[in-house]
């Protein structure tokens, strides 16, 4: 049974030739020369380079011997605070700061929006106070307050 | 003399009362805004230049200026105490920065960055200074044969710096490169990778991918936990730098200023780098390399100093020759033109006032960042007191807000986003991020001078070799990193998951 | 949270489509004006722009700021002005390069040439500077040609990129004169012009604000230029044609174009208030400085250049068989 030592070298070959190939199949029309580049010859070394850094990062991570393990991550937190960002993303244009803004605060304080409302709530006023006084009222970015 | 009459001239514009307000508002500005991780020089500079068209050409330009290197110095300050770099440049004084910081020792590090800062700047302001009026020839030497050997360096020299093997780095380094790629195409016109997105069909927001991967990375990391305050205990009786601190230091600001100074004058290397390559050399020198990554002093100053005084030799290129060599000094060139003022050879001759109570300027900024980040530090740590929990909705709404504003596009912040997730699975396969963002940054210099040298040399790729300048570049590169490889082999495997030792609470 | 705020609740619930345009017409302009420059800083395209919106700011009350988007030629500044919401806060200060050159040479463009602008007004012709590193021992065209013909293959010229004037008129002489010249694309003039007074390329066509500096300061010498008439800031260089190559010539221009569908009192105030800037005193002078004559043709005249100047090059390439294919 083989068993992979190196399991972070191997996953990163298998991401490395993931983009590598990504890069190879969509690669920008046309390649042209050395001496006449078109768009896609550096996205194809990039692309060739990809794979066989993948490929020798995956040969690596099997014949290995130093063992590696990957890091634990918590799945709810990067869940929570990268939905928040999304739907800020999503509703800066459409709804304005303060709706957007609330939606991102309320997605990064997931863990606590049940357990202390109120602090959840000075929080956003905060946020919003200082966003708006900040990127509005001194740099006039052109962001609504509301929708 | 001739010089000393120039730059007595200088200090005579630059100490007006008017002249030290902007100067002392640039500062301000700087620090406040660099100490906001997401949000760097590049960002505040393009942000405040609607502010300077009412005001005299050099008032504008040292308020600029103090803006540039102000956020330059803060950066770090997020990064010791938070272990967010500011802008990309500060992101090796986390390496040492934040260790130390969980040791208690935030204050102690955070003055010997400045006080490293300020000899910096002192020592580069009087390089700036001598070596301008000789130094347009020089940088006219290096054409696209030489920019790509640079680059060359500049990739491999940041990759001896983190604990990958040398596939990984190569790796991340395309996976960079591809980034930077999309786009349309410099030279041809043609879109590439954009999948028909209006935002990315202008390039990749770089402010987008430097949140993303470091700010936003680093709060999901952390959004476990309920406090700062319980990873590091902070006390102000470690703010003053303890005799200890200064004999290790002394020796790396000297060198750390010399290496700065000098890669600040070549068009493309920057702060950024010269910090990179700053943390490797003390790393070298050090007679005990793995106290590194544990809270070394050494690996706190030495990027610093080299990082703060290639921030002010970078204005050579751009003054003497209209070169920007950086995104930051690109907008800064765009203030001069702004004024009315062509950059290139003339701006000395035709400017003297100008020039001059530019450099002068600089000295005083960097006095009074001194006297202005001292006393504010205490604000800073008590600033960290707060629930981690507290700060970091204010953190990313800053981040998406400074992201959104290059742009006003909703659609880099879905980016950010993106990238966030990808600096996520980085970390849990243990991969460094930064030969990655480097890369990005860089793509379009290597990949244009690559397309130029091949043009010149016929599709000859020996020309890298050919080339004396480029020749020299490359082999300095390989007797670095042969050096580094072979005879610190020990180190290597020392700092192998350096940041994640670095993570541990204490 | 104050009177602003309030203003801004209200002005929100109040919301009223018709009374909004009137007012922004003539309000105009109530916030920052961007002008984008298809070239980084540093080239002709670019001080003309910054001496224009300099003043138009003084003229406005209102920050009227530069951006700079080079690339491909300047088709990606151009491209991305096409694109931009027609309400006047953006505007394009672009030159022949990719109004009426660009397009000559290549396939596609994304933009169209009229339909895709407003012609609000033209500002200023130049010629270009035929500039040879000054290392080189070449100090008029008969020197220029036999070098080149002593060294085939072995010359490069640094363009502002593929398909610009800078590229064509190095392609046209390449042509006319029987030399074997390669192409180094840069993305601007500046770059350009560094590039050649480094002597890591020997020649380029640029606009004389381009290249006045390096002329000054001994690292670019001027051969030719190609207008019709010698340039006021380089008296002492010939023309092509008094060089003898008549058929070599061209003026090139810069102008002021508003995306197509900004409306018509907000392009007429903006034409107004450049002839106001193009007519003020002292700018010939501080214009024919930077080796530059004033142009200033408004609206339907200026349009009708361009599409003209458009199909003169079109001419050109095709009498020279230039087609862009790659870089």
């Amino acid at each position: 049974m083989l068993q992979i030592q190196n399991i972070r070298q191997f996953w990163l070959g298998v991401l490395f030739g993931v983009i590598g190939l990504i890069a190879l199949w969509e690669l920008p029309r046309p390649i042209g020369t050395l001496t006449a580049m078109g768009p896609g010859y550096f996205p194809m070394l990039l692309g060739i380079g990809l794979v066989l850094a993948g490929a020798a990062s995956i040969v690596i991570g099997i014949r290995s011997h130093s063992h590696t393990e990957v890091e634990p991550l918590s799945l709810v937190p990067t869940f929570f605070i990268i939905s928040g960002i999304v739907a800020m993303a999503l509703l800066i244009d459409r709804a304005g700061l303060a709706v957007s803004l609330l939606f991102m605060v309320l997605g990064t304080c997931y863990d606590r929006v049940l357990k202390h409302p109120i602090e959840v709530a000075v929080i956003y006023i905060a946020v919003l106070g200082m966003t708006w006084g900040v990127f509005l009222h001194l740099i006039k970015l052109p962001i609504k307050l509301f929708w | 003399m001739d010089f000393l009459q120039s730059l007595l001239m200088g200090f005579h514009v630059a100490m007006t009362p008017e002249n030290l307000m902007f100067c002392l508002i640039g500062a301000t500005v700087g620090t406040a805004v660099g100490v906001l991780p997401g949000i760097g020089p590049v960002t505040t500079i393009a942000m405040l230049i609607p502010l300077t068209f009412h005001m005299p050409a050099i008032g504008s330009l040292i308020m600029l200026a103090g803006i540039y290197y102000g956020a330059n110095h803060a950066g770090s300050t997020t990064a010791i105490m938070l272990n967010m770099p500011g802008e990309p440049s500060s992101v090796v004084v986390c390496l040492d920065g934040y260790p130390l910081a969980k040791k208690g020792r935030a204050g102690a590090a955070l003055a010997m960055s400045a006080i490293s800062s300020f000899v910096a700047g002192c020592v580069a302001f009087m390089i700036v200074a001598a070596l301008s009026p000789q130094l347009s020839h020089i940088a006219l030497a290096f054409g696209p044969t030489e920019y790509f050997a640079t680059i060359v360096m500049a990739l491999i020299m940041a990759s001896i710096l983190t604990d990958d093997s040398l596939v990984t780095t190569l790796g991340m380094c395309m996976i960079g490169l591809l980034i930077g790629a999309v786009g349309t195409d410099l030279t041809t016109g043609d879109e590439r990778y954009a999948f028909g997105i209006p935002s990315l069909s202008d390039g990749v927001n770089f402010v987008a991918v430097a949140v993303g991967l470091y700010a936003f990375t680093e709060i999901i990391e952390y959004s476990g936990t309920t406090a700062i305050r319980q990873k590091m205990s902070f006390s102000f009786r470690g703010l003053i730098p303890s005799r200890d601190d200064l004999t290790r230091s002394w020796k790396p600001i000297l060198r750390g200023t010399a290496l700065g100074s000098a890669f600040g004058i070549f068009p493309g290397t920057g702060p950024m780098l010269s910090s990179f390559v700053g943390y490797s050399m003390e790393k070298r020198l050090a007679k005990d390399p793995s106290r590194f990554g544990k809270g070394a002093i050494e690996g706190v100053v030495g990027p610093e100093a080299a990082a703060n005084a290639a921030a002010i030799t970078h204005f050579i290129p751009m003054l003497t020759l209209g070169i920007p060599a950086g995104a930051a000094m690109a907008i800064m060139l765009g203030a001069l033109q702004i004024q009315g003022i062509a950059p290139g050879p003339g701006v000395m001759t035709d400017h003297p006032a100008l020039f001059w109570g530019l450099i002068a300027s600089m000295w005083i900024g960097n006095l009074m960042l001194l006297v202005l980040n001292l006393p504010l530090i205490g604000l800073w740590v008590r600033l960290l007191g707060m629930p981690f929990h507290v700060l970091y909705p204010p953190i990313i709404a800053f981040s998406c807000i400074g992201v959104y504003s290059e742009q006003n596009s909703y659609f880099d912040i879905l980016f950010a986003a993106g990238l966030g997730l990808l600096g996520i699975l980085f970390r849990i396969l243990g991969a460094n991020p930064a030969p990655l963002i480097l890369s990005v940054v860089l793509e379009p210099l290597l990949e244009q001078n690559f397309r130029r040298a091949m043009i010149i040399g016929n599709g000859d790729v020996s020309v890298f070799l050919k080339n004396p300048i480029s020749l020299g570049i490359l082999l300095f590169t390989a007797a670095v990193m042969i050096y580094f490889k072979v005879k610190r082999k020990s180190i290597i495997d020392d700092v192998v998951n350096l940041d994640d030792k670095a993570r541990e609470p204490a | 949270m104050n009177r602003k705020l309030l203003r801004f609740l209200l002005a929100a619930f109040a919301f009223a489509p018709a009374a909004s345009t009137i007012a922004q017409t003539t309000d105009y302009p109530t916030q920052t004006v961007r002008v984008i420059v298809p070239y980084a800083p540093g080239g002709g395209t670019d001080i003309t722009a910054r001496i224009v919106a300099e003043q138009l700011s003084k003229e406005w009350g209102q920050s009227v700021i530069i951006e700079n988007r080079p690339g491909a030629a300047s088709q990606i500044g151009i491209d991305f002005v096409s694109k931009a919401k027609p309400d006047g806060y953006t505007l394009l200060w672009a030159s022949s390069d990719g109004l009426s050159i660009l397009p000559a040479v290549k396939a596609t463009v994304p933009y169209k040439i009229p339909g895709s602008f407003e012609f609000i007004s033209s500002f200023s012709s130049y010629p270009l500077v035929h500039s040879v590193s000054a290392k080189l021992p070449i100090t008029n065209m008969k020197e220029f040609l036999d070098y080149a013909k002593a060294h085939p293959g072995q010359m490069n010229y640094a363009s502002t990129g593929p398909g610009g004037g800078s590229h064509l008129q190095a392609a046209y002489i390449a042509k006319e004169l029987g030399l074997d010249l390669k192409h180094v694309p840069y993305d601007s003039g500046g770059p350009a012009s560094v590039a050649v007074a480094g002597g890591h390329a020997e020649f380029t066509e640029q606009g004389p604000s381009t290249v006045l500096p390096y002329i000054k300061a001994g690292t670019l010498r001027a051969i030719v230029v190609s207008g019709s008439k010698r340039a006021s800031a380089l008296p002492d260089v010939p023309t092509i044609a008094e060089a003898g190559y008549p058929n070599l010539t061209s003026d090139l221009y810069y102008g002021i174009l508003a995306p197509a569908g900004t409306p018509a009192a907000i392009v007429q105030k903006v034409r107004d208030d450049v002839q106001k800037v193009l007519k003020s005193p002292g700018m010939t002078e501080r214009l024919n400085s930077l080796g530059l004559e004033p142009f200033g043709l408004t609206g339907d005249e200026f349009k009708t250049f361009v599409v003209n100047d458009l199909n003169k090059w079109t001419k050109a390439a095709k009498a020279i068989d230039f087609r862009l294919s790659g870089p």
